[in-house]
């Protein structure tokens, strides 16, 4: 997860871990369950799970590093409902993005500024040439 | 056991079976978003709703050109579906930010988002399941509506009192034998014998749950089984050998517990209970009872 929220984010989120997923640390919660024996299987707001090489984040996550970083493409609605169904995005169907480096991870918004997952860019000539999905939140369905 | 059987036995205590399609429902996250800002979207995506008039974040689909299931709205956590009635327990516990919750039988976690929404996602929720395979499920839901206040343990709730926590407030959304409303084939696989064994497990959760529950705290038992032994037979069993009392719903919807199945009186504060019958309500069968520790 550290790794993942660096792509974004220089600062660090307090986080408890159960298995392979993280969750935010909540001490009310921690203290409320310290005597309990059993141990839980989630607590708290969830951020994500670590799932064969790959960070999931969570959209509480997705949400929370849109607010810190400026590595986000805001895209047409089409192409937002396209990328929930797990395509990658067209480059034309950009309509702000920020000053890109190749190779780098960027949050992908709709038009109301919700954010929907994650994709990889490479980037030729100072021109995005490619934007590959890597988690959208259309995981949910997908899950299920 | 005969569809037959089952009109003669319901039309003894006031019931039909009459066929029922409840258009689907969805709750409102208002920790996420407002009323009016969804309803716009669905409005420009031209889903047309209408407002349940005893729910006050729930309403009904009445058309929509696809699934409400997979909107990116939906994706966001900004509703939950969930029928109309299933939304009337925790309407009843009257949960504030502050209490310690614990919810019984969580998954998939309608009830256990909707307690956290009520609690604006502050106070502190204990939710239990005790099927691993419904597990994802509920942890999914939490997720997608971005609960914060929850712990989830994997934790048969007939030994809920071994956590060692006194609760403030109890969901007892108890499993049982369902009902004809949701499924075509249900009386061909329900008999009488299935309804004691079901109501075995109820009485042991409440019995334990009581343990678990504050002097003053307040307990809500529902299911949606449309039986007596799985209801009111289980509220007279807590009223007779628990330390509660039975107190009014608030509800005008639906009808009180039946006081005298089976040629039997029960305790009398039966009749704060509410029963739902499809004829009458036009939803599922449903059941509900709050019960007030002393």
């Amino acid at each position: 997860m550290k790794a993942f929220i660096s792509q974004f984010w220089n600062g660090e989120l307090a986080h408890i871990k159960i298995g392979n997923e993280y969750y935010k640390k909540n001490d009310a919660l921690t203290t409320l369950t310290r005597d309990i024996s059993k141990t839980p299987v989630s607590q708290g707001q969830y951020l994500g799970q670590q799932r064969k090489g790959l960070f999931y984040p969570s959209s509480y996550l997705l949400q929370f590093l849109a607010k810190k970083t400026t590595k986000k493409l805001i895209v047409t609605d089409k192409a937002a409902w396209l990328f929930v169904c797990g395509k990658d995005i067209r480059r034309r169907s950009v309509i702000e993005q920020y000053t890109p480096d190749d190779g780098d991870y960027v949050l992908i918004l709709n038009t109301k500024k919700e954010t929907l997952g994650y994709a990889r860019i490479t980037v030729k000539n100072k021109a995005i040439v490619r934007i590959t999905r890597l988690f959208d939140i259309g995981d949910y369905l997908r899950r299920e | 056991m005969e569809k037959d059987l089952f009109v003669e036995r319901y039309l003894k205590w006031g019931g039909k079976v009459v066929a029922i399609t409840e258009k689907p429902c969805f709750r409102i996250n208002t920790t996420l978003i407002t009323p009016e800002q969804l309803l716009k979207r669905f409005d420009n995506e031209d889903i047309a709703v209408r407002k349940v008039p005893y729910l006050d974040h729930g309403y009904e689909v009445l058309t929509s050109s696809f699934s409400i299931g997979s909107t990116i709205e939906y994706l966001l956590g900004y509703y939950y579906i969930q029928s109309a009635i299933a939304q009337l327990p925790v309407l009843i516990l009257q949960v504030n930010e502050n209490d310690l919750v614990l919810d019984c039988c969580a998954s998939p976690g309608g009830k256990t988002t909707q307690l956290a929404q009520y609690m604006n996602n502050n106070g502190q929720i204990i939710a239990l399941e005790k099927k691993r395979e419904r597990l994802s499920r509920l942890k999914n839901n939490l997720e997608r509506c971005q609960i914060a206040n929850t712990t989830v343990y994997h934790m048969d709730a007939r030994k809920n009192h071994e956590l060692g926590v006194c609760f403030d407030k109890i969901l007892v959304d108890a499993p049982c034998s369902g009902n004809y409303v949701t499924d075509k084939h249900w009386f061909s696989k329900r008999t009488p014998e299935d309804f004691v064994r079901m109501a075995t497990v109820q009485k042991a959760i409440i019995k334990s749950a009581i343990k678990s529950l504050r002097p003053g705290g307040t307990l809500v038992y529902s299911t949606c089984s449309l039986e007596p032994e799985e209801n009111e037979l289980v509220i007279d069993y807590a009223l007779r050998h628990l330390p509660v009392t039975c107190k009014s719903t608030g509800l005008q919807l639906g009808t009180q517990g039946l006081q005298q199945p089976f040629e039997r009186t029960l305790h009398p504060d039966i009749r704060h209970c509410r029963r739902f019958w499809p004829h009458q309500t036009t939803t599922q069968g449903f059941f509900i009872a709050k019960l007030v520790k002393k």
